[in-house]
């Protein structure tokens, strides 16, 4: 999810670097930096996930000698400095050389243009060395595989063709949606789809062709139409008009014109859209859906007296949780996930030890993210129904604090049960290695903030708003008016639904879906009906031939 | 007994060396990032930064944006209450080495 920047914008201002590298020294400046790159980043895990007696070689400023955790590299010669006391800048002052880098973050200097440059080349560079390692460090926890390798995508040649005449639109999607009376629950939930990077590329891909399809009530054709729509360039706000009316005729307990709540909205969507999926199953589906939303929830409950567990892992489209923060410091999304990660004491009579069967006993039960989704949807409880009678519910207002990235390692099973057994051989000492016990890369774990999805007021007389990441701009979506704004004013809002997405995806191995292989193999077979009619025909015309003579 | 500037820095320079080699030096910086990141320090600072940056044209040079920010992040410091935490895993770092 980097943000290359557009060169038809003029943003890659340094002519120094696009020189050198079509001059003779582009070999070693790219060598020079990938091999920079990947030293950093397999020193920093060796550090943080010890697997290997590996020694954690450290380089010293050429000036001063002091150690340096974070070195800036000359990618002219050998030279690393720090950048704090000046010595690296000084270093390509008075020897000429013009280029060094980041290596933690791949930044390249230019001394000529005296600042940190962009660069689309080394930009790719950086992505590419940095992830080969990562994929080199994964290690599945069940298997002995290797990671799938990421291949970036060439076009061949029937995509050329098809590519030549296509126009190249910029891709827009600040675009309001009116509010149809009571609605704003809908164009919030809308807004976070519009925006979510997978669901976008599924439907602007023409994964669901609205034209073909042959559903009737179809909220996938409800969806491609509105993303063509939203990104069509055009900014007067639209108005969802025919998608309200068939989420109405396939949700009958969403119809009417009464405010609903948002969370609601989004699980029935994410039904009806996975339902009208071309190929979606009941098990293990891989509709866009339950690639993009799903992960598993690992549930383990321990008989306090003899120790025995039961564990079920169950399928999760998003994580509720209970608004708290920790004792005296205010509640952050860290707070919610440690709590609903906490081990919690239930009631002798919710569970029977099948191993001692004896009465009465203490249990506790545990819940930990066994397996991350691509987006982590996330809900805090703020409507508390405390009995039957939904006009006593009560709203529950605290402020979550929430960032904009955050690592869910520590809320994942691995970790919450305390490290796998034997996963980890040749432990390096251990002095403050408690907190990672987890085999990493971090970039797994890691993941973006891009919408949230805002609450005001009382439970029957409140208003939705949202915010929406569009690159690395924040936008506010008030039904039709849409405002830019700022990451502080974002995350300071009364936020209902945050919407993360990973930062690096994982990719298995590519198989044809299963429903083109049926539709495939029906081709074959109905050719094979057909030859066979035409030589009954055939047959019969010579059979009709002879009964003449 | 007063020890000299010199000695004060050649100390530092030895003990941040054995915190780097041996791996401490990163854990106790990823364990900082992530408590900054949850009182939300981390994206206050990207924030200001972004926005002084983007008033001006052409663009400013990092060092003049290095040297703007700083003191507005330090700033921010005052409002991070794990100060604590961090401090009580750099001094166990600390007393490992001194007494191997």
């Amino acid at each position: 999810m980097s943000d290359i920047s557009d060169q038809s914008e003029g943003s890659e201002r340094c002519t120094h670097i696009v020189e050198a590298l079509e001059g003779p020294e582009k070999v070693a400046l790219s060598g020079k930096f990938k091999t920079a790159s990947t030293w950093y980043f397999q020193r920093t895990h060796d550090s943080i996930h010890p697997s290997k007696r590996r020694k954690v070689a450290s380089p010293t400023c050429g000036t001063c000698s002091v150690t340096l955790p974070r070195p800036f590299v000359c990618l002219h010669c050998s030279y690393s400095g720090c950048w704090t006391r000046g010595h690296i800048r000084s270093h390509l002052r008075t020897t000429g050389h013009f280029f060094c880098a980041d290596p933690k973050t791949g930044r390249v200097f230019c001394s000529q243009c005296d600042n940190f440059i962009l660069n689309t080349t080394f930009e790719g560079l950086f992505s590419t060395a940095v992830l080969k390692a990562e994929e080199a460090e994964t290690r599945f926890q069940v298997t002995k595989k290797t990671r799938e390798a990421y291949k970036p995508w060439t076009s061949d040649e029937k995509d050329t063709t098809a590519l030549k005449d296509a126009i190249q639109i910029p891709c827009e999607s600040r675009r309001g949606l009116l509010n149809l009376g009571q609605t704003c629950f809908l164009n919030v939930v809308l807004q976070s789809f519009i925006h979510n990077p997978l669901l976008r590329n599924y439907f602007l891909s023409g994964k669901h062709n609205r034209a073909t399809c042959k559903n009737t009530d179809c909220t996938c054709c409800e969806f491609d139409n509105l993303f063509s729509e939203i990104y069509s360039g055009d900014t007067v706000p639209y108005g969802p008009i025919s998608f309200l009316a068939t989420t109405w005729r396939a949700s009958s307990e969403l119809s009417g014109y009464a405010q609903r709540d948002a969370h609601e909205f989004f699980i029935a969507a994410l039904n009806q859209i996975h339902a009208t999926s071309r190929g979606s199953t009941n098990v293990s589906c891989n509709c866009i859906i339950h690639t993009t939303f799903l992960g598993q929830l690992h549930s383990e409950v321990k008989c306090e007296r003899c120790g025995n567990t039961t564990s079920t892992v169950d399928p999760m489209l998003d994580i509720s949780l209970e608004v708290e923060g920790d004792k005296d410091s205010e509640a952050t999304l860290g707070s919610c996930l440690r709590r609903f990660t906490k081990p919690e004491t239930l009631g002798s009579k919710e569970y029977s030890c099948s191993k001692c069967k004896q009465a009465p006993h203490q249990v506790t039960k545990q819940l930990s993210i066994r397996e991350l989704p691509p987006v982590l949807s996330v809900q805090f409880k703020r409507f508390e129904h405390r009995t039957a009678d939904k006009t006593a519910a009560k709203k529950i207002d605290t402020r979550v604090r929430f960032p904009a990235a955050i690592n869910m390692a520590p809320y994942t099973t691995f970790v919450v049960s305390g490290g796998g057994k034997g996963a980890m051989k040749g432990k390096a000492k251990a002095s403050a290695s408690e907190s990672f016990p987890y085999p990493g890369p971090d970039a797994l774990y890691e993941y973006d903030l891009f919408a949230v999805i805002c609450h005001e007021g009382q439970i029957d007389n409140g208003h939705y708003t949202n915010f929406a990441r569009f690159r690395q701009e924040w936008y506010r979506f008030d039904d039709e008016k849409v405002t830019p704004t700022t990451l502080t004013q974002c995350l300071k809002s009364p936020a209902y639904m945050c919407f993360y997405v990973k930062k690096h995806l994982d990719y298995k191995p590519y198989m044809t879906p299963t429903y083109v292989l049926i539709r495939e193999t029906e081709i074959v077979k109905e050719r094979q009906r057909e030859k066979e009619k035409e030589l009954e025909r055939m047959k019969e015309v010579d059979n009709d031939i002879l009964a003449t003579i | 007994m007063t020890v000299s500037e010199e000695q004060l820095q050649s100390l530092f320079a030895q003990l941040q060396k054995r915190m780097v080699d041996n791996g401490d030096w990163d854990k106790i910086l990823l364990t900082l990032t992530r408590e900054l990141n949850e009182a939300g320090w981390i994206d206050e600072v990207k924030n200001q930064c972004k926005e002084l940056a983007k008033q001006s044209n052409p663009p400013m040079s990092f060092q003049v944006l290095l040297d703007a920010t700083t003191p507005i992040a330090n700033e921010q410091l005052v409002l991070f209450k794990k100060k604590g935490l961090i401090e009580a895993l750099i001094r166990k770092s600390l007393d490992a080495q001194v007494e191997s």
